[in-house]
């Protein structure tokens, strides 16, 4: 997206596929998709539960569920092709690639303490002294924001509060100096004020340590809130992508002008939610056409039969709707 | 029931959690506290035995044959006019000696076993639990006896076959709670940061997959010294003229309707010892489950 800089993308997916096994039958829940996050950028990724948002993220860290497979596509960290295999895109601390998970108290090891985990890849991974292990970890205790680390280091995960708790997970997630952070839902198990801070959290770092941020989450509020660029994804495709304000404020797909009717607005309490009709697909029987268009008020017969691919509507907006041109500012809050 | 206290709050806004460390949560265990207090006295007192027999267990003391208890023999004599004090004391040492050290080996080959064909699976994981399967289908004693019965009687008997079995039911316990923490996030968190797999194993599979198995070792401990009392029995076990508590049982069965002490006092001294080592287990299976 940026045309100024000549610089390779910090994260570049292609035509990213997945297939799992699910009740005898093999689904698709990624489908070709494509994106790019540049250096101290954040994309966010928004869709319903089952939509393949996680699933995306799981796969470009090589972490499906078993019989998982990746069918097609490449992930090429700062320019650099992660080597491919069967189930497992990239790995480790080669991939530059860490992760931040929903629930941080199961993503935290209980029978060891917050800094001997945050203090593990300095040690082992990039070689450090135990010592300067040590103060790396406190370092980075500091850096995500944990009054008293000296005395935090030896806490174990049960003892701190859910905030706290989700601040050391990105403490281990930075300890082994990714370039490009990978958020799934972090601040889903969080109450809201928490939440504000962990999502303040990570723009810092974006911003002062120049890492790239994925963030997927079904909350259009926290989209809107840490990231520059929005893909919306539906039945495992990106259906509309663009910069974060933009798409919110006129939107370029039914899906998401749906999304967007079915949200609360404090700004104007008088309006009511409208639910999208109908319910995500079942990924073992798509609909032909756009996945979408049973649930879609503007659905044409042109729609079930013609398979739509993302298309630019716009600078740095694309959309995988026919009738993307239809959808103007003007249609929402009418 | 939680182990986390709110103690109070930080300058920023987050609770303060009480820690809870293994001896804080070790004296709120009723069991841990009556099965670790019997076991360490009985420990204590098997230690000091040199200086609480007052007899050596061996001496016979010819004047004084299958007496009841005198201020001479606290517990009485036995049919060759040993002292029954000194005798369970003496039993007791060697039975949980050999107990222990019994344990140990089905222990650390069992869990590095279960924690290598939980994480690594596929054919040698199939191929070691059919193994295991095999090892399991038989009936315990009947194994037990048919090996020592093959390698042949005494301590060493003892080592091989429980060596040679035990090891399985730690396998079998370590494999699937290694399967479980092997996709937990924490562990693909480590993997993904790039650390290596001896470390994820040692560090973060080993720490969370062991308690089961540092549980069950009391209740093994109890079961090897039965089995060992059970060969005492049989004369598999132990020879004499070393003193143990099987072999006093097997022996004081002839003057059961005379003289039942010397039944019953190396009885009532195993059914203490494994109630104390059973009560730690479910004590230790309280105060480490994971928080």
């Amino acid at each position: 997206m940026s045309v100024v800089s000549a610089a390779v993308s910090a994260l570049a997916v292609e035509d990213l596929s997945v297939e799992l096994p699910r009740d005898g039958t093999t689904i698709r829940p990624v489908n070709g998709v494509s994106f790019t996050v540049e250096r101290g950028r954040s994309l966010a990724i928004v869709g319903e539960s089952g939509s393949g948002k996680s699933v995306t993220l799981r796969a470009i860290l090589g972490l499906l569920p078993k019989g998982g497979r990746i069918t097609s596509g490449h992930v090429a960290v700062e320019g650099r092709t992660l080597k491919e295999s069967r189930r497992n895109l990239g790995r480790g601390r080669d991939a530059h690639l860490s992760i931040v998970f929903q629930d941080p108290l199961a993503a935290l090891n209980p029978v060891l303490t917050v800094g001997a985990q945050i203090a593990e890849a300095p040690r082992f991974v990039l070689g450090l002294t135990r010592r300067a292990a040590r103060d790396r970890a406190l370092e980075l205790l500091r850096l995500v924001g944990i009054p008293d680390p000296v005395r935090r280091y030896d806490a174990y995960p049960h003892e701190l509060s859910g905030g706290l708790r989700q601040r050391v997970m990105i403490a281990v997630a930075l300890s082994s100096e990714p370039k490009v952070l990978l958020c799934d839902e972090p601040t889903t198990s969080l109450d809201v004020t928490i939440q504000a801070q962990v999502l303040a959290l990570l723009s810092d770092l974006r911003r002062d340590e120049g890492l790239a941020l994925v963030f997927v989450t079904h909350d259009l509020g926290v989209a809107a809130e840490v990231a520059e660029d929005l893909a919306v994804m539906y039945a495992g495709r990106l259906v509309e992508t663009g910069p974060v304000s933009e798409v919110l404020s006129s939107p370029k797909h039914p899906y998401t002008f749906g999304l967007l009717e079915s949200a609360i607005d404090v700004d104007t309490p008088d309006r009511i939610p409208l639910a999208i009709p109908g319910s995500l697909p079942d990924l073992s029987q798509l609909p032909k056409g756009c996945a979408f268009h049973p649930r879609c008020f503007l659905a044409t017969p042109e729609c079930t039969t013609t398979d739509v691919e993302l298309r630019s509507v716009g600078e740095g907006r694309a959309s995988a709707c026919l009738h993307a041109d239809q959808l103007t500012i003007g249609t929402r809050r009418s | 029931m939680s182990a986390e206290a709110v103690i109070g709050v930080d300058d920023a806004g987050e609770s303060i959690v009480a820690r809870s460390s293994f001896w804080s949560r070790a004296r709120r265990s009723p069991t841990f506290l009556v099965g670790g207090s019997l076991t360490s006295l009985i420990l204590l007192i098997l230690f000091l035995a040199p200086v609480l027999a007052r007899h050596n267990p061996d001496t016979l003391n010819l004047t004084s044959l299958l007496s009841g208890p005198t201020s001479q023999h606290w517990l009485g004599t036995d049919d060759l006019g040993r002292d029954e004090w000194a005798r369970v004391l003496y039993g007791g040492r060697t039975d949980i000696e050999v107990g222990v050290v019994t344990v140990l080996f089905p222990l650390i080959f069992g869990v590095a076993i279960g924690t290598f064909i939980g994480y690594v699976g596929g054919v040698v994981d199939t191929i070691v639990m059919r193994v295991v399967d095999v090892v399991l289908a038989f009936p315990f004693y009947v194994l037990i006896i048919a090996l020592v019965a093959f390698i042949g009687a005494g301590v060493h008997g003892i080592f091989l076959a429980f060596g040679l079995t035990d090891w399985v039911v730690y396998a079998r316990l370590t494999r699937s709670s290694t399967i479980v923490a092997r996709h937990q996030d924490w562990v693909a968190a480590a993997v993904n940061g790039g650390v290596p797999r001896w470390r994820v194993l040692l560090r973060h599979i080993i720490p969370n997959t062991i308690s089961q198995s540092l549980v069950y070792v009391m209740s093994d401990i109890v079961l090897v010294i039965l089995a060992v009392v059970t060969l005492g029995y049989l004369g598999l076990g132990l020879q004499p003229p070393s003193p143990d508590w099987g072999a006093m049982i097997g022996e004081g069965q002839a003057y059961i309707f005379t003289n039942q002490w010397q039944v019953l006092i190396p009885g009532i001294a195993l059914l203490l010892t494994g109630t104390g080592f059973s009560l730690l287990g479910d004590g230790l299976a309280d105060v480490l489950r994971p928080q």
